[in-house]
């Protein structure tokens, strides 16, 4: 034999060796092992007969891989929802216990994949190893633990930042109907965390594989994945996959925020969370209530979002932001639902498809839109100028009948009307252009002012491309003061309207003729 | 209570009667016996008495001999 094949022959040699070795030393005496027969099978619902020790929420082997999760424990069988595909289950196959509760595999490298309702990868770039098992199920936060919220989170939207700010442990509820833009603010709000220290969680429950697909794609060309963890519990698959994916979404979220990171965790959308929660409720035969709603629909919901918190410094000082979704129907914020989670939430931002079509974008209704934080949540220079405008806002909704007959009014009505306009028109917004708080800053401050009142209305959104390139080019340092000082001091303001007025006059074209001005007075 | 005996080949009266006093005496008299021959076993007897398996059979052994491989290596 040579040398080589000899060492290898004394390897194998070896090996066996240990392994008889093993096997002598393991224990193989007979313990009592808890075990349930399958007694029918249909529609991700197995019925157990046997079993007589489980616990409710308990992982349950089904045989030949098949994961189940027990939760109806009745007097004489255990009801039972496949997790996963459940292939080659059959009548009378023996089920066993497996004395653990759900939980999920997180590590940091988590960060940058997709993985579905269960914790198991599925972007086909392998798995990670797991760090530390986090369960789905988990008593929130206590009172103690807590800290009140002070820090904000930027959109990047300046309709939110300026008049609903949100603040870091806060629960915003995103509402409206189909096609309003909901996703589209989650979506602006994740492209905006990229230098906040914020790692996003994105839940997508029910929705097509396209969609997932192609906001997979946004967030990665835009860089975005190196801060976010998407979960999809898209619509083929089970509706147990569905009803968990927030719970998964919410323990990878724990993970960090045990860390002493902060979290924005989003759920695109619990309506659809709720309908399939409805549908494991009926098959497995739960009494049903208001719109066939299992009678603990609320608590699905506020269990969750509860667990969205800002902890103060001896338990790390992290936070979770939740930011849920819900589709209404036709406006209907009355339906139970919606109602629900308005209640569990700190607060909503409202969409309506009225200023959508109206060409608004986004389209936040500001008057019904509320933010329950508020201004604790905002920097001081925020705060200074968006003070005023909501009040703007709000006496130009009441002036905007008269808007017809413009040239009617007198004086004072007319300009308010025209500052309105303008102060309406900066909150129209691009969903993938945010803007930095100290650019959203300098814009508000010019709107408040009176600077664009000169600005021709339908050039505002022009207006105010070009003077963000300006500042950017030209103005950076006072841009850089302003994000650093947070406040605006006299002095600032009047360096502030110095520039504006300096741009205004750099750029005539954008601003009302005076000419037509001076010959409707000589006429 | 339902008790289930299964074995890999047909048990002899007195085996039967022996296993039958020692779950009496435990359980009380109130015990209805399945008795099922199953040559899958090997060897061995498999009691499930209510929903609590005691697995003493060749192929329970092997099983438990495989599960506990696996997860060493």
């Amino acid at each position: 034999m040579s040398a080589k094949s000899k060492s290898n022959f004394n390897q194998d040699l070896n090996s066996i060796l240990k392994l008889s070795q093993q096997i002598k030393s393991l224990d193989l005496s007979v313990a009592p092992q808890s075990v349930g027969y399958i007694q029918s099978f249909g529609d991700g619902v197995v019925r157990l007969i046997g079993l007589d020790d489980v616990q409710a929420g308990e992982l349950l082997d089904l045989g030949e891989g098949n994961l189940g999760l027990a939760l109806n424990l009745e007097k004489d069988n255990v009801g039972a929802v496949a997790l996963g595909k459940s292939q080659k289950l059959t009548a009378g196959q023996r089920v066993t216990k497996t004395n653990r509760l759900l939980s999920v595999p997180v590590a940091d490298e988590i960060i940058g994949r997709i993985v579905n309702g269960l914790g198991e990868v599925i972007d086909g770039k392998g798995q990670f190893t797991a760090k530390k098992y986090m369960p789905l199920e988990k008593v929130a936060p206590g009172v103690i633990t807590r800290q009140s919220v002070t820090q904000p989170v930027q959109t990047g939207i300046k309709a939110i930042d300026a008049m609903i700010p949100i603040g870091r442990g806060q629960r915003e509820l995103i509402i409206g109907d189909r096609s309003t833009g909901k996703s589209a603010i989650a979506l602006g709000t994740i492209l905006n965390q990229a230098d906040q220290k914020m790692i996003c969680v994105y839940v997508a429950i029910g929705q097509k594989r396209s969609s997932v697909a192609q906001m997979e794609k946004i967030l990665a060309d835009r860089g975005a994945m190196d801060y976010t963890v998407m979960v999809a519990a898209t619509a083929s698959e089970t509706a147990a996959q569905q009803f968990l994916a927030p719970y998964t979404g919410q323990a990878i979220a724990e993970y960090f925020l045990e860390q002493g990171k902060d979290v924005l965790i989003i759920f695109d959308d619990l309506t659809k969370h709720a309908q399939a929660y409805r549908e494991i409720s009926l098959l497995l035969r739960r009494p049903s209530g208001r719109e066939a709603y299992p009678g603990d629909v609320f608590y699905l919901h506020s269990r969750l979002l509860e667990r969205a918190c800002r902890l103060n410094k001896d338990y790390g000082g992290g936070s979770i932001t939740a930011l849920p979704i819900i589709e209404t129907q036709a406006n209907d914020v009355s339906a139970y639902i919606p109602t629900n989670v308005i209640s569990i939430t700190d607060g909503q931002i409202y969409l309506e498809t009225d200023l959508f079509n109206q060409g608004m974008k986004p389209a936040i209704n500001v008057g019904l839109s509320v933010s329950r934080v508020g201004s604790s949540a905002q920097i001081k220079a925020m705060k200074q100028v968006a003070g005023t405008m909501k009040l703007d806002l709000a006496q130009l909704r009441e002036l905007e009948a008269f808007a017809q007959f413009s040239s009617d009014l007198d004086e004072q009505t007319k300009s308010q009307l025209d500052r309105g306009l303008r102060v309406k028109s900066v909150l129209k917004q691009g969903w993938d252009q945010p803007l930095r708080v100290e650019e959203q800053v300098m814009v508000i401050f010019a709107a408040v002012n009176g600077f664009l009142d000169q600005v021709q209305e339908d050039k505002v959104q022009l207006w105010e491309k070009e003077y963000l390139e300006y500042l950017n080019s030209n103005q950076m340092n006072l841009l850089t003061k302003i994000a650093f000082e947070q406040k605006i001091d006299d002095d600032l303001t009047a360096k502030i309207s110095a520039v504006v007025k300096k741009f205004n006059s750099m750029n005539e074209d954008l601003m009302i003729k005076k000419e037509a001005d001076e010959n409707q007075n000589a006429s | 209570m339902q008790v289930t005996i299964r074995t890999a080949t047909v048990l002899t009266s007195k085996q039967l009667n022996q296993i039958k006093t020692k779950i009496n005496k435990k359980y009380g008299s109130k015990v209805e016996y399945v008795q099922r021959v199953d040559p899958n076993l090997i060897g061995g007897i498999s009691l499930t008495i209510a929903s609590k398996e005691f697995d003493a059979s060749v192929k329970g052994k092997l099983d438990n001999l495989k599960d506990q491989l696996k997860k060493a290596f």
